[in-house]
């Protein structure tokens, strides 16, 4: 790699470390969408394992919802006194310290969370057990604000580990070094990706392992299958599925990606290969339906549970119709994918984001026309084999998380999770790249390119600006 | 003269870029306006704005250079005719001191935040805010309405509103008088308020070192990526 390369590769990741302590910096306390909830969780399970609750259920015995859940002294009291429960923080006046931040910082209050059931999440353990409790036990002598700025430093880390991997992705893809650059830098100024990168939350972990997973994959389909990218699909697949939910989308990829470049290396019959697909298919299926425990698999697909309608045509009809193909919806999808910053109607307006919309409208006709019409040649784009894995990626992950919305509502009647776009950030890497590739079918010159990509950076970046000055502080501070 | 936007384009998109950045900072220095520090008071309901019907609302300021009135108005329609009338009054609500209409063209203002010359001897004075819907109901849509709280932190707040049945004692209008002094105590107090419930290193001076080294280093990047 060229030394002046490796500089501005070196100032993309720097520009976006120093991003994002000032979002940390501007972000206020634990008002990143879910953080309470998962900085209560990563309290919860830093305690003692004697100390800890055992099974914890949101239904009380008679398959009530419980309501009334628990923090620990030190969360309940700190709340109380920033008084940021449903409305903006109270602020003292010229002061740098804000009231009773004096005896917040004592760090007098319990960690422990005394009542039962404890406010926490069900997450897999990769986030909370593993990564963020044993921060919070590292600096469990200092303040919670402290505490607080290390624990969503991780989130930085892996905020780094995703735009690097995003240039690593694009430069493995055959686009040049400087268009690599470009792609990583757009990544890094996406403005929800940057708010992510800033909380508590297991998202940026995920989003971590797509990234580094679709960089395995890519690596396979370009250089063949060897251990190393072999290992690297594997384990952040593995990841995945012990971060979050959606991280199963990882494994459902997984098996016929490497299947697919297993049959690449060994040149066999395709006939053949077809065959033993079949059987090992097959054989997988009854292994995972026999080895996964009844439980999990029937809270990931909510099979064999009463239906609040009549036929399950017609529950996943009225999903659709209600839930899918509205404008509202997909707006609300949008706002949350590219900006939505907490509670306070901190987000950003729906002009932006329609015109957003424009842009992706006419990237997707370019790929439509660069994957169905041969004619079309733009030789500094990648191969089309890369493009279909994107889109199947994208593809994958929305359905994923609308059956899961979907199978919900049909219990419900009501869609209780719902579509947030963050929760499709984790292909955020795949989603610019794809971007840009489609933007690509209407230059035919690689310097028109380039300078379309140059554009693109400079609109991402007063978006991220914009983000932050026009939209998180005067929500929050003014 | 013919610009070759090929051999151009860098120095056009690096002036595209400060000239957002510019237009930015300058939002961002128009909104510099705090409210006070007091918790303000919950929404619980809502007043319909009937057409050419003023809603009115008389309320203290409590500190000087009272420059903003946010308002909690919502559901305006998007059809292009619609007009918001706003005026600001003495406490009789006879003498209009600053007034405003908001249509669809108001691009780069909203009734939301009603924006009006400074008033340095602000604090301590009652004030008359009017709000005037100017436009008609459309089909079956809903009126334009504002929030209201019945639990004012004064208990003595009333606002009237003719077009729904008189005065409303014991209510007062979701609106929030805002304050604003020079750029650099606005931006003293802003500081001040991101620095709170913040750890140490992330308050006052390192704060503004963190901006700056992020704001300089973006630019740096651009300019980087731009000439590449």
């Amino acid at each position: 790699m060229n030394k002046n390369y490796r500089l501005i590769l070196t100032l993309i990741l720097t520009t976006f470390f120093l991003k994002e302590l000032f979002f940390i910096a501007i972000i206020p306390f634990l008002r990143g969408p879910d953080e309470l909830a998962h900085y209560a969780t990563t309290q919860y399970r830093s305690e003692p394992s004697e100390l800890k609750w055992g099974f914890i259920s949101d239904y009380d015995e008679n398959g009530k919802k419980i309501r009334d859940k628990y923090f620990s002294e030190e969360i309940q009291k700190t709340y109380e006194l920033i008084g940021a429960a449903g409305t903006a923080a109270i602020f003292s006046e010229n002061s740098y310290d804000g009231r009773g931040e004096s005896e917040i910082d004592k760090n007098q209050w319990s960690h422990i969370f005394e009542k039962y059931p404890p406010k926490v999440t069900d997450y897999p353990p990769l986030y909370h057990d593993y990564s963020t409790s044993i921060l919070e036990k590292v600096f469990i002598n200092y303040d919670i604000f402290i505490r607080i700025f290390f624990i969503r430093s991780f989130s930085i880390v892996l905020g780094l580990m995703v735009v690097l991997f995003s240039y690593l992705i694009a430069d493995k893809m055959s686009f040049s070094k400087k268009e690599s650059l470009l792609v990583a830098a757009i990544v890094s100024f996406q403005p929800m990706l940057s708010a992510t990168a800033a909380i508590i939350n297991p998202d940026m972990m995920l989003i971590a392992a797509f990234t580094i997973f679709i960089y395995g994959a890519v690596s396979g389909l370009r250089d063949g299958i060897n251990w190393k990218n072999a290992l690297i699909i594997i384990l952040s697949a593995i990841a995945g599925v012990l971060t979050k939910g959606p991280g199963l989308t990882l494994v459902i990829l997984c098996y016929p990606l490497l299947a697919y470049l297993i049959y690449k290396k060994i040149h066999i019959n395709k006939s053949k290969f077809a065959k033993y697909f079949a059987i090992f298919s097959l054989l997988i299926l009854l292994a995972a339906f026999l080895v996964t425990p009844k439980p999990y698999l029937q809270t990931i697909t909510r099979f064999g549970e009463s239906s609040h309608f009549d036929s399950k045509a017609e529950s996943l009809y009225k999903y659709l119709e209600k839930f899918t193909f509205r404008k509202d919806r997909f707006m609300f999808t949008g706002v949350s994918y590219w900006g939505n910053f907490g509670s306070l109607e901190a987000e950003l307006p729906d002009k932006v984001i329609e015109s957003i919309w424009w842009i992706e409208g006419i990237s997707a006709l370019g790929i439509i026309l660069l994957l169905l019409y041969k004619k079309v040649n733009r030789e500094y784009l990648p191969e089309k084999k890369y493009i279909i894995f994107l889109i199947l990626t994208i593809s994958v992950l929305q359905l994923a998380i609308r059956f899961y919305d979907w199978r919900v509502f049909d219990l419900n009647g009501k869609a209780l999770i719902s579509t947030p776009g963050r929760y499709f950030l984790p292909n955020v890497a795949a989603h610019m790249i794809l971007v840009m590739y489609g933007l690509g079918f209407f230059f035919k010159e690689r310097l028109n390119f380039e300078i379309m990509l140059k554009t693109i950076l400079v609109l991402m970046v007063i978006l991220n600006i914009y983000s932050v000055f026009i939209i998180i502080i005067p929500k929050f501070y003014l | 003269m013919k610009i070759n936007l090929k051999n151009n384009h860098k120095y056009f998109l690096l002036f595209t870029f400060f000239l957002f950045l510019a237009a930015m900072y300058l939002a961002f220095a128009a909104d510099l306006s705090f409210p006070d520090s007091l918790p303000g008071s919950p929404k619980t309901g809502t007043t319909n704005l009937y057409s050419h019907t003023p809603v009115t609302q008389v309320f203290s300021a409590t500190e000087k250079n009272l420059s903003q009135i946010n308002i909690g108005i919502k559901n305006l329609p998007k059809k292009f005719s619609y007009k918001v009338m706003i005026q600001l009054a003495d406490e009789s609500c006879d003498a209009i001191i600053a007034e405003k209409k908001f249509g669809v063209f108001s691009i780069f203002s909203s009734p939301r935040k009603f924006k009006f010359k400074k008033i340095p001897d602000s604090a301590g004075k009652r004030f008359c805010l009017k709000i005037t819907y100017l436009g008609e109901k459309e089909g079956k849509g809903e009126l334009p309405y504002v929030e209201v709280s019945e639990k004012p932190a004064d208990p003595n707040s009333s606002y009237t509103n003719p077009g729904k049945g008189g005065e409303y004692k014991g209510r007062t209008l979701k609106i929030e008088p805002t304050y604003s002094g020079t750029l650099s105590e606005n931006l003293t107090q802003l500081n001040q308020r991101l620095s709170q419930y913040k750890p140490w290193f992330l308050k006052a001076n390192y704060l503004t070192a963190i901006f700056a080294l992020f704001l300089i280093s973006s630019v740096i990047l651009v300019i980087a990526l731009i000439f590449l």
